[in-house]
């Protein structure tokens, strides 16, 4: 067991978000939250990633149990975000290789031998290392010295998907991470997580109301309704018409 | 396609382009133009103003105006021309202008980032009360006839060379080396293109920007330094209406308002471009009624051009 | 009952303690004093000229300075005249712009004075300035004497103008003045550029004028504040500075007189410079605006009359009826290095 949530409740004000949620994620296990509008999904994924803690409950990562106070705690503990919009992540202006460094550029000292404290940025290894986790995982973009504005909706958030691979995260939540894009653009960003849960070993939630790419992609479903965990499935065994009946809810 | 690089080429660098085609062109038209002593007296034009770009590019770049920066330029020529004629030591009274200036730029920055002003108000606000203090301090008069040494960074040379130009050429390169080779300038930009984005990522703006208006404010008050030295003298009216023609300068070297697009050489440019321009129309002694016209004109070309440059890269959907 | 007693008590009290302060507050004029922007050395002059002869008087000055701005200028008057002053005087910032302000004051029944410039619509009792073409007119008749000197009685040369803001009546007048005289020389030449009041303007165009024309002959200039800027530009060309009476000198002279312009002339880095008697502007108007308001229009001088004053710097001052009103134009001077230590110039007058 990667994560565990015990008895998580959260409310706001009168509405209470999450009730007493359990949830279980596995080493390399790809989960979809599936619900309706206001089911829950969202405050638990933010609970996650440290945007609030939870009013009530534990969190255990690999058996210990962990407070993010805010989200560079949950950095620190190998949990990333990606969130749906791109404008709110990526520098459109800026090269591929600055984006999938912002903020972790990596510099060398500008003359080894004196003054080691003058630090330049080393514009050649970081390029070398984006082209190489691009590759890895198997995005195909033509030069990560072109800006992020000359790419299309699914190169851009394979960008950031790069950038959050990087950190190599143990678990990645993905927050509608096709919502903003085409069919086909759509099944190529699938197949990347995939690809991101299968190979590169790393456990993922996935936050999503199209139940379409949840079935494609993912190991496991878990039902929100009410803030609420109402149901459990895989989907080689459950079919669409039953999640949608917990979704709604009624028997 | 390759077509379109070549073009992509052009656009990049279409200041130097225009540049080039305006000096080819007056070195035929403009007697007595394209002469070293006349290419040198542009440099020397140049320099007051394109130090202070440096700042307000810097700015720029972060996502910031900076209205402030003419104030602060004759703040600081004031502040250190009264000391100095107040018997204070030359370093002393250039170290106390540079700092006047630097604290003008903490202020804009702790309004802009603290008390969470826009940075066309917070800068407004220093922009006259900047003036205002220079005003007040030496009661409007011109402080004139400086010490020598006081004078030598606008007024010197060395060897052959006026100090002036120098200091253009090394503020250029050193403040160019900074926004491209090193983190902080890398932030400056990242900032200037998404400060959300920025902000996720764990870059401190608040440090970003407050640094960026520091040095704004210090580079300000040495291009007030240079200016007293220049002109033997210090008035608290130096620079009246600079920040136009520094913004001018900018956007015409390709600085988006919008920040985060832009590099330090093409605003020299724009600087270079504007000070051509008014040497042409002095060399010809033409009707002065038209010099701002012109002067419109060539923004709007080079606006032209850059937004031409962004449909460009831009993907098609 | 004995509660109402108490509160008119306490009313006619109140009443009778302001009656004396309302007599008092009567009896001593107020006037306001509009500046466009005090940072200027000569706006400061003027508006000290003013103030110390209504302190002399024993009237009382509310100043406001603008700060160049033309829209600050009409808040301040519009403030001036809720403040229910006597008098307006201004020095307007922009001709046009005040004329709301103006005609606001001329409703509410203030008179309104200008000094240095007139306004473009509304009502103004009386205007004072110098007569900046003759200034002009002058620094042209200085100039043709000093080139005829130097080429031997012959009239011929090149000279560079550095005007003000183009456009602006000031310095189209003292253009206009220093054009009358000279172009009925035709071998002399003038070269114009408008230096926008601006130091460093002043220090780019003579660099680019020396360049293009390294026989220049000599440089007329509208203000003082380009003396500076001409001074250093000559040395940035040149290499060196000749001053008045060395081989090489380049003749300066020009408008204003402020101290640092007269510190330049008497150090012989200028020739000459005319002076406008701004300090005294204020020892000519106000005591007819005194008497304005206590004897209405018959107090005002009539067009046509030379108003003299022995040793005032003003005079002879003459009285002319304009399209925009009646107005005052006093004496200018031309000072050479000889006269430019003379105590009673403004420029040399102390600050405080």
């Amino acid at each position: 067991m990667l994560l565990q949530l015990e008895n998580v409740s959260k409310s706001f004000g009168e509405v209470r978000a999450l009730e007493n949620v359990s949830f279980v994620l596995n080493y390399h296990e790809i989960v979809g939250l599936v619900g309706g509008n206001g089911a829950g999904k969202s405050t638990l994924i933010k609970i996650l990633a440290g945007v609030f803690p939870p009013d009530k409950g534990r969190i255990y990562l690999e058996g210990q149990e962990v407070v993010f106070r805010n989200p560079k705690e949950a950095h620190n503990h190998g949990i990333y975000t990606v969130h749906q919009k791109m404008e709110e992540i990526l520098a459109p202006h800026h090269d591929v290789t600055a984006n999938i460094f912002m903020g972790e550029e990596v510099t060398r000292p500008l003359f080894r031998s004196f003054i080691p404290f003058i630090k330049v940025l080393a514009k050649r290894e970081m390029e070398k290392e984006a082209e190489e986790i691009l590759s890895r995982v198997g995005i195909r973009i033509d030069s990560v010295r072109r800006p992020i504005v000359s790419y299309s909706g699914g190169q851009r958030q394979a960008v950031a998907l790069a950038r959050a691979i990087r950190k190599k995260p143990k678990i990645l939540l993905l927050d509608e991470p096709t919502a903003a894009l085409g069919v086909k653009e759509k099944f190529q960003v699938l197949r990347l997580i995939r690809r991101l849960g299968k190979e590169e070993g790393i456990s993922i939630v996935i936050v999503s109301h199209n139940l379409e790419e949840v079935f494609e992609v993912v190991d496991r479903i878990v039902v929100l309704r009410n803030g609420q965990v109402v149901g459990e499935c895989s989907p080689s065994q459950a079919t669409k018409e039953r999640v949608v009946q917990m979704i709604v809810g009624g028997e | 396609m390759k077509r379109r690089e070549f073009l992509k080429t052009v656009l990049d660098n279409s200041v130097w382009v225009i540049l080039s085609i305006f000096l080819i062109f007056n070195a035929f038209y403009t007697p007595r133009f394209f002469t070293v002593l006349n290419l040198r007296n542009i440099l020397i034009h140049s320099s007051i103003l394109g130090i202070v770009v440096i700042g307000e590019s810097l700015c720029l770049l972060s996502g910031h105006f900076d209205l402030s920066v003419e104030s602060t330029l004759a703040l600081a020529a004031v502040v250190g021309s009264l000391l100095v004629k107040n018997g204070m030591g030359i370093f002393t009274s250039i170290l106390a202008m540079l700092l006047s200036g630097g604290m003008v730029g903490l202020v804009n920055g702790m309004l802009i980032r603290k008390v969470g002003l826009n940075a066309f108000v917070a800068t407004l606000i220093t922009y006259i009360g900047v003036r205002g203090t220079a005003l007040g301090i030496v009661e409007g008069k011109t402080i004139w006839n400086l010490p020598p040494s006081f004078c030598f960074l606008g007024a010197g040379t060395i060897w052959l060379f006026p100090v002036q130009i120098l200091l253009l050429i090394g503020l250029y390169g050193v403040f160019h080396l900074l926004l491209i080779t090193t983190r902080f300038g890398r932030h400056v930009y990242l900032v200037g293109d998404n400060q959300l984005a920025a902000r996720i990522s764990g870059i401190n703006v608040d440090r970003v920007v407050v640094s960026v208006f520091v040095l704004s404010g210090f580079l300000s008050a040495f291009a007030g330094l240079v200016m007293a030295g220049r002109l033997n003298s210090a008035s608290p009216l130096f620079g009246t209406g600079m920040v136009f023609e520094a913004m001018s300068a900018a956007i015409i070297g390709g600085i988006s308002l919008r920040g985060g697009v832009g590099s330090l050489p093409m605003a020299l440019g724009g600087v270079l471009l504007l000070s051509s321009i008014s040497n042409v129309l002095n060399l010809h002694a033409v009707s002065p009624y038209w010099i701002q016209t012109i002067r419109a004109i060539m923004i709007l070309f080079a606006v032209v051009l850059d937004s031409l440059k962004r449909r460009l890269v831009r993907y098609e959907e | 009952m004995r509660r109402v007693a108490l509160v008119v008590g306490i009313v006619v009290l109140l009443g009778l303690l302001l009656v004396p302060l309302a007599l008092g507050q009567e009896k001593k004029l107020v006037f306001g004093y509009s500046a466009p922007g005090l940072g200027d050395e000569g706006q400061w002059n003027i508006q000290k000229g003013f103030v110390d002869k209504c302190k002399e008087l024993g009237i009382e000055v509310i100043v406001t300075d603008a700060q160049q701005s033309p829209e600050k200028q009409n808040n301040d008057i519009e403030t001036l005249i809720a403040r229910g002053v006597d008098a307006i005087c201004a020095v307007p910032q922009d001709s046009a712009a005040i004329s709301v302000a103006v005609q606001k004051c001329n409703e509410a029944g203030i008179p309104f004075f200008t000094i240095d410039r007139g306004v473009t619509a509304g009502t103004v009792v009386l205007t004072v300035k110098a007569d900046n073409v003759k200034a002009g007119a002058i620094a042209g008749e200085v100039m043709l004497r000093l080139l005829q000197g130097k080429y031997n009685g012959i009239a011929k040369g090149k000279v560079l103008e550095i005007r003000g803001q183009p456009g602006q009546d000031v310095a189209e007048q003292r253009a206009q003045g220093f054009h009358q005289v000279l172009e009925k020389y035709p071998d002399i030449q003038i070269i114009s550029l408008p230096g926008y009041w601006n130091t460093e303007e002043g220090f780019k165009i003579t660099v680019d004028t020396l360049t293009a024309h390294p026989d220049l002959d000599g440089i007329y200039y509208h203000a003082d504040l380009y003396i500076p800027g001409i001074v250093e530009g000559i040395k940035a060309v040149k290499g060196e500075f000749a001053k008045v009476g060395d081989p090489g000198h380049i003749f300066i002279l020009g408008i204003d007189g402020n101290p640092a312009g007269l510190d330049q002339v008497e150090a012989k880095l200028a020739d000459g410079v005319v002076v406008q008697p701004l300090r005294d502007y204020g020892a000519l108007i106000v005591p007819i605006i005194v008497d304005y308001l206590e004897k209405g229009p018959e107090a005002l001088p009539k067009p046509g009359t030379v108003l003299v004053e022995e040793g005032a710097s003003w005079s002879p001052a003459m009285v002319v009826e304009t399209a925009a009103g009646l107005e005052i134009w006093t004496n200018v001077f031309y000072v050479d290095y000889l006269g430019a230590g003379d105590p009673n110039l403004w420029g040399n007058k102390p600050r405080e």
